[in-house]
C-alpha cells in the first residue's frame, strides 16, 4: 500500500439545482444553486473514525455520499487509495469503480425502510453476498449470514434470518442493515444517523456494537450525526475525530475530546451549548450564543465567513473574507478551525464588531424565568 | 396512587386552586384483532398551575396517550376511561373534560388547553398562509379578528419571527424551526391556560430545539402558562421542567421534582435510563444501555411491567403491580424496592450540584 490515505477528499464541491445550461455557464448565472458541499478537503485513514456533525441542510449527508461514490461531485476529487473514484479511463493496476463501491458501504438513516418488506432477513442479505462473493455456495452464504447475525447479537441467528423486516424492532432492523453493509468486508462504512431513530436507552448499545465491529474488522467509519453527544461517544471511544459542518463547509475538525472540551469555532460552541448535559439541570436555559437562531437561505449563503450572520464574534472583516480551515497553535496539531477569531487575525481584530440585529435576546428585557 | 401531591411547590398564589388539571385513573384501550391494546394504564397525575411538567418515556410508553387524554383527544376507536378534570384559574366549577359535549370540547381546546401535536411541521394546511390559520382559528371560536390578529403579531414576534413576513408566508416557505415557532404562536392565540406539547422539538436541530425551550420558558412567564412537554429525551427537558413524570409500558413509574428524578431517582428503570443517556458531560466508559426491550401493548407482563428487564425483580414483582408510593416529599415511584434500587444501581453520571 502506498502512503495515500484510504480516502482523500480534495476541494470537493457538490452543487444542486439552478440553471445548468451551457449558456448559463458562460453568463455565470448561478441563481438557485444550492452549494450543498463547498470546497471541502478531508482525509480518512485506515481504521479511522470521523463523526460529521451539523444542522440539517448543512451538507453532511451529501458530503458523505460523495465520499463513498454515491454522489458525483460538481468539482474536486475523491481518491480511494490514491485513485480518483470517478476516473473513467482505467489503466492497468487501477481499481474499477465497482470494486471501489464495494469497499465503501453505507448504513442508511431509516433502517426499517432500507430492508425489502417482502423478503426474509436472509433473502435481504443474500443478494449482496451472491454478487460479490461468487465463490461461496448457498450453504456457505447462509453460514456467513448466521455468523454475522450472531456477532451483532441477533440470536438465535437462524430464527432472525427467517424473519421478515416487520418482525424486527427498530434496534434489530438497525443491526440487520449494519450486517448487510459489513458482509462485503468494506474498508469504509458511512453510517448516516445510524442511532438517531432509536430509543435513548438503546443508543449506547448500538454505538458500542459499531465500535466493536470497527475494531474487529478494522473498518473505517464516517458517522453522520446532528447530535454532539452521540458524535462524542463514537469518536471519543474510537480515538477518532469530530468534523463540524456549517452550510457546506467544515468549520472545525479535531480529536473528539479537543472539540468537546476546547472548541474554537463559535458555531461549534453554539452546538455544544445546545447539548446540555444533565449536570446543568438547575441552571436556567441561557440565551443562545448566536445572533440569529435561523439558518440563512442555502441558495443565497452569506458572503465571507458563512457563519457571520449568526456569529456573536463576527466583525466587519468576516463579511468579506472567508477563513480557511487551518491548524490551531495548541496541544494538538490535528485540531483545525476556520475562524478569524480563533486564529486571532490582526485584520479581524482591527475591524468593527457586527452588532446589528441582535434579535434573540428578548429575555434581556423580560423577566428571567425563575426555574 | 398519585394522590399525595398536596405540597404546593410554586412560590406564588398559594391560595389559588393549584392543580390546573387533575387526571385520575386514566386508561386508554384500543380494540385490536389480537385483543385489547391498553396504551394507557390507570395513570393518575395532577398538573399544577404554572409548572412545567416533563413527561418522559421511550417510544411506545404511552406518553402521547397521556398528553392526548388531557384534551380528551384520543383518536377513535380508542376509548378513554377515568377522570380528567380542569380547574378554571378564575375559580368556579371544575370542568370534567371527558364529559364535555362535542361543542363544549371544541371550545375547551384552544381556549383552555391548547396542544402542539407531534409531527407539528405537517400541522399547517399547505394551501393557507400562516396568517389564514390565525384568522381561521379566531373565526371558529368567534373571536374578534382584528383584535386577535394584533395578538397574533405580538405572539409571532415573541417567538422571534417577523410578523409581516410570516403572516403572509405559506408553510412551505418557512424552515422547520420557523414553522414550529409559528405553530407555538398559533397555539397561544386564544390565550389558553395550559399548553400541551408532544415532542415539540423532535424533528429539529439541537440549536433550534434548545432555542425553542428557551422561548417556551419566556412565553410561560409572559403569558402565565402551564406547560406539559412530552418527550423521549429526558436530558433535553430536564432544564426547563419543574417536575418530571417517567412513563414505561403505559404506566407512570416515577414522578417528582426534576432534581430528585435526575439526581436521586428511586425506580430502577429511571436509574438505568439515566445511565443509558449519551451525556455530553459523562465519562465515556460509564454509559450502558438497558438490556431487553419495552413490552408489546397487547402483552404487557403481569405484575410490575418492568420486571422483565429489572435486575431487582423477584416473585412479588412478577405477581403484583406496585402502586406509586411516596419515597420522599413530593416524589413517588412505583417500585417495591426503591431503597435497594438506589443501593444496587449506582448512578454512573456525575451529576454535580
Amino acid at each position: 500500500m502506498s502512503d495515500d490515505p484510504l480516502l482523500r477528499v480534495d476541494d470537493l464541491s457538490v452543487h444542486f439545482g439552478g440553471n445548468e445550461g451551457i449558456l448559463d455557464r458562460f453568463l455565470g448565472d448561478d441563481k438557485g444553486v444550492v452549494r450543498a458541499v463547498d470546497n471541502v478537503s478531508l482525509d480518512i485513514g485506515e481504521n479511522d473514525v470521523v463523526a460529521l456533525v451539523g444542522e440539517s441542510g448543512c451538507g453532511k449527508t451529501t458530503l458523505g455520499k460523495a465520499m463513498i461514490g454515491l454522489q458525483r461531485p460538481t468539482s474536486g476529487t475523491v481518491r480511494f487509495r490514491g485513485q480518483d473514484i470517478w476516473k473513467s479511463n482505467l489503466e492497468p493496476g487501477d481499481i474499477p469503480y465497482k470494486e471501489i463501491r464495494k469497499s465503501l458501504q453505507m448504513v442508511h438513516q431509516d433502517a426499517g425502510n432500507s430492508l425489502d418488506p417482502n423478503r426474509t432477513i436472509f433473502k435481504n442479505l443474500n443478494p449482496a453476498l451472491k454478487k460479490w462473493r461468487p465463490e461461496l455456495n448457498l450453504v456457505e452464504r447462509r453460514e456467513l449470514v448466521h455468523q454475522m447475525l450472531d456477532t451483532v447479537g441477533l440470536t438465535p441467528a437462524d430464527d432472525y434470518a427467517s424473519r421478515y423486516p416487520h418482525q424486527l424492532s427498530g434496534g434489530e432492523a438497525q443491526r440487520t442493515v449494519i450486517v448487510r453493509s459489513m458482509l462485503l468486508e468494506p474498508d469504509l462504512i458511512l453510517a448516516d444517523e445510524a442511532v438517531s431513530a432509536l430509543d435513548v436507552s438503546l443508543r449506547v448499545n448500538l454505538m458500542d456494537l459499531l465500535l466493536e465491529l470497527q475494531e474487529m474488522f478494522s473498518t473505517s467509519f464516517v458517522f453522520i450525526s446532528h447530535n454532539m453527544a452521540n458524535a462524542r461517544y463514537l469518536a471519543g471511544r474510537a480515538d477518532g475525530r469530530i468534523a463540524v459542518m456549517y452550510l457546506g463547509r467544515i468549520v472545525e475538525i479535531g480529536p473528539a475530546d479537543e472539540i468537546i472540551k476546547n472548541p474554537q469555532h463559535p458555531y461549534t460552541k453554539s452546538l455544544l451549548w445546545a447539548t446540555s448535559g444533565l449536570s446543568e439541570i438547575n441552571d436556567p436555559i441561557e440565551t443562545p450564543p448566536v445572533r440569529k437562531i435561523d439558518i440563512p437561505d442555502p441558495e443565497n449563503p452569506p458572503s465571507g465567513c458563512r457563519f457571520h450572520t449568526r456569529c456573536p464574534e463576527a466583525r466587519e472583516y468576516c463579511t468579506s473574507n472567508t477563513p480557511d480551515l487551518s491548524g490551531m497553535s495548541g496541544p494538538s496539531d490535528r485540531h483545525e478551525a476556520a475562524c478569524f477569531d480563533a486564529h486571532d487575525r490582526i485584520d479581524y481584530r482591527n475591524s468593527e464588531p457586527l452588532t446589528d440585529d441582535l434579535d434573540i435576546g428578548v429575555a434581556d428585557d423580560a423577566e428571567q424565568p425563575a426555574d | 396512587m398519585a394522590t399525595q401531591h398536596t405540597k404546593q411547590k410554586m412560590p406564588d398564589e398559594p391560595t389559588a386552586e393549584h392543580n390546573v388539571l387533575e387526571i385520575t385513573n386514566a386508561s386508554v384501550a384500543f380494540a385490536m384483532e389480537r385483543g385489547d391494546a391498553r396504551v394507557l394504564d390507570d395513570v393518575s397525575i395532577n398538573v399544577r398551575r404554572g409548572e412545567v411538567l416533563g413527561v418522559v418515556g421511550e417510544s411506545g410508553s404511552g406518553k402521547s396517550m397521556l398528553a392526548d387524554s388531557m384534551l380528551d383527544a384520543i383518536d377513535s376507536p380508542g376509548t378513554l376511561t377515568g377522570d380528567v378534570v380542569f380547574n378554571p384559574p378564575e375559580g368556579g366549577e371544575p370542568i370534567k373534560v371527558n364529559d364535555l359535549s362535542k361543542e363544549e370540547l371544541r371550545r375547551f381546546r384552544w381556549e383552555r388547553v391548547s396542544m402542539v401535536v407531534q409531527g407539528a411541521l405537517d400541522s399547517f394546511n399547505p394551501m393557507l398562509s400562516i396568517g389564514d390559520h390565525f384568522v381561521e382559528t379566531l373565526r371558529a371560536h368567534d373571536y374578534d379578528i382584528q383584535e386577535g390578529m394584533e395578538r397574533a403579531r405580538q405572539l409571532i414576534s415573541d417567538v422571534h419571527l417577523e410578523p409581516d413576513r410570516v403572516l403572509d408566508a405559506y408553510p412551505h416557505e418557512l424552515s422547520g424551526g420557523m414553522k414550529q415557532r409559528a405553530l407555538i404562536a398559533l397555539s397561544l392565540i386564544l390565550d389558553p391556560d395550559v399548553l400541551v406539547m408532544d415532542e415539540p422539538t423532535a424533528a429539529l436541530d439541537l440549536l433550534m430545539q434548545q432555542s425553542i425551550l428557551k422561548l417556551l420558558s419566556e412565553l410561560k412567564t409572559e403569558y402565565d402558562l402551564t406547560i406539559v412537554i412530552v418527550t423521549h429525551d429526558l436530558s433535553h427537558v430536564a432544564r426547563i421542567s419543574d417536575r418530571l413524570a417517567v412513563m414505561y409500558a403505559f404506566e407512570l413509574l416515577e414522578l417528582g421534582p426534576v432534581e430528585d428524578i435526575v439526581m436521586n431517582p428511586a425506580h430502577p428503570y429511571t436509574r438505568e435510563l439515566l445511565n443509558s443517556i449519551p451525556d455530553i458531560d459523562a465519562d465515556l466508559d460509564e454509559m450502558a444501555s438497558i438490556e431487553g426491550t419495552s413490552p408489546d401493548p397487547l402483552n404487557v407482563p403481569k405484575g410490575c411491567s418492568y420486571h422483565t428487564r429489572c435486575p431487582l425483580a423477584d416473585e412479588q414483582c412478577r405477581a403484583t403491580n406496585p402502586d406509586l408510593i411516596e419515597v420522599s416529599e413530593d416524589h413517588g415511584a412505583a417500585c417495591f424496592y426503591t431503597d435497594e434500587a438506589r443501593e444496587t444501581i449506582p448512578l454512573k453520571k456525575e451529576v454535580s450540584k
